[in-house]
């Protein structure tokens, strides 16, 4: 099974994606980032941003994360507080560190793409 | 009718030898392959659907559909009364019978009502009914048309009435100055004909769990909405908790107080509040106190809570956020926000 079959693919999404969002919104070191008007068009990109992470079939490229975050002048310490915020959504869910360290892992490779480096 | 027309389609393939699902959208048929979902199938023959992660998770390439049954699976994540409203994701629907789709709340109804009755209900509300011309679900919102000579004037009316009480009811707030309002208060009267467009949105009740607490939170006329949405659900046999939050700037901004009453009096599970800003001489039942903390004091969770909110969009935005944070699943919060017009 794949890492996103053995997480328990779209349902885990779902279970995830109110428990990550909740947590960034309550995070000051980031919640400007995702304080936007339409809360549902949020969530609905913070599901394609999980689904990417925990494996699954998605879309994005490089090319879509360097465009979609170039004009929010990111830092390291950003892109942390996503991947602690991350870390514990899934601890929240039970999710164990072996597939953690995975997700965090997938995460990681996009860094350079989302800091703009 | 469409859908016979679709299976003959289907009999003429097997007679071929060929199994083939043949999806209808608008006036054009396309045969979808083994297994082909009806975004693929679409974009293969050249129909520009917008889409995105193709896993079911953007819903970017929502759908809705007009006659056959779309898989449970393709419905996924999306709200209940969105999926009572047919939507589905068509990157997840590969079906196995013919189906007609269209782009989403697209084909409104238009139709031509008779008001029957224009009452000033309150000093800035005008309380409209209509002749049931379309179906609907209380809470959702329709466009009126008034034309001019110099151009159309077109707004949003949330509903207030059931629709097995036949007639649709709007609040409508008298704004000093509000070109429309000023002229439906002056103008309209009962005999007239109104041009109606809907009905729009997914602020309604729909069964679920009927002992989950509702919390519904409006200003000013957002007690339409949540006026029909909350009877709706006590019609649908609601049993749970049935808490509603009224907020105003002065108590004069209060309306149908005697009916509200009433309702709390009929049903022991509604709990009516009424919080006001100004320190107007009011009623001893009307809290004085901001709405946002009376709700937080009062609901210090809001976990497995089913909250609608409606009224003016920077209250139903702000209350929307504080919901969230405070327990409440983003897909069991329901929001009607009120968009100012020029």
């Amino acid at each position: 099974m794949n890492l996103f079959e053995r997480i328990g693919g779209a349902p885990a999404v779902d279970a995830a994606v109110d428990i990550f969002y909740r947590k960034v919104l309550s995070d000051e070191r980031i919640s400007q980032f995702f304080d936007t008007v339409d809360m549902e068009a949020q969530a609905a990109k913070q599901k394609a941003f999980l689904t990417m992470v925990f494996g699954g079939p998605n879309q994005y490229s490089g090319k879509d994360l360097r465009e979609g975050h170039k004009h929010m002048a990111l830092t390291e310490v950003h892109f942390d507080a996503v991947i602690e915020n991350l870390a514990a959504t899934l601890r929240e869910l039970g999710v164990g560190e072996t597939e953690i360290g995975e997700i965090a892992a997938i995460a990681g490779s996009v860094k350079d793409d989302v800091l703009n480096c | 009718m469409l859908i016979n027309e679709l299976l003959l389609h289907k009999d003429v393939n097997k007679n071929r030898g060929l199994n083939m699902t043949l999806i209808k959208f608008y006036d054009q048929m396309f045969p979808l392959q083994d297994n082909e979902t009806v975004l693929d199938g679409l974009l293969r023959n050249g129909v520009d659907i917008p889409h995105g992660c193709r896993a079911g998770a953007c819903q970017a390439c929502v759908l809705q559909v007009n006659e056959g049954e779309v898989p449970a699976k393709a419905q996924t994540g999306l709200k209940t009364t969105r999926k009572e409203l047919g939507y589905f994701l068509s990157c997840q629907c590969a079906p196995t019978a013919p189906i007609e789709v269209r782009f989403a709340e697209q084909g409104l109804a238009r139709a031509t009502a008779e008001i029957i009755a224009a009452e000033k209900i309150s000093p800035h509300i005008l309380r409209l009914r209509l002749s049931k011309v379309l179906d609907f679900h209380a809470g959702q919102y329709l466009n009126i048309w008034h034309e001019t000579a110099e151009k159309n004037l077109i707004r949003s009316y949330s509903i207030a009435s059931l629709p097995h009480e036949n007639f649709i009811e709007l609040h409508i707030k008298i704004i000093a100055n509000g070109k429309f309002s000023q002229w439906a208060a002056e103008h309209l009267r009962e005999g007239d004909n109104l041009a109606v467009q809907g009905p729009l949105g997914d602020c309604f009740y729909s069964a679920g769990d009927i002992h989950q607490p509702l919390l519904c939170i409006g200003i000013g006329t957002g007690l339409a909405p949540l006026y029909g949405v909350i009877r709706d659900a006590l019609h649908q046999g609601h049993l749970g908790k049935i808490h509603l939050i009224l907020g105003a700037r002065e108590s004069t901004g209060f309306y149908l107080r005697n009916e509200l009453a009433d309702l709390q009096h009929t049903y022991p599970q509604v709990d009516i509040h009424f919080v006001c800003q100004s320190q107007d001489a009011h009623p001893g039942d009307i809290g004085e106190t901001d709405i946002y903390q009376f709700v937080k004091a009062k609901f210090s969770s809001t976990k497995g809570m089913r909250a609608y909110l409606c009224g003016a969009d920077t209250f139903v935005h702000k209350m929307k956020k504080q919901i969230f944070l405070s327990g409440a699943n983003m897909a069991d919060i329901h929001a009607d926000a009120f968009l100012p017009c020029s």
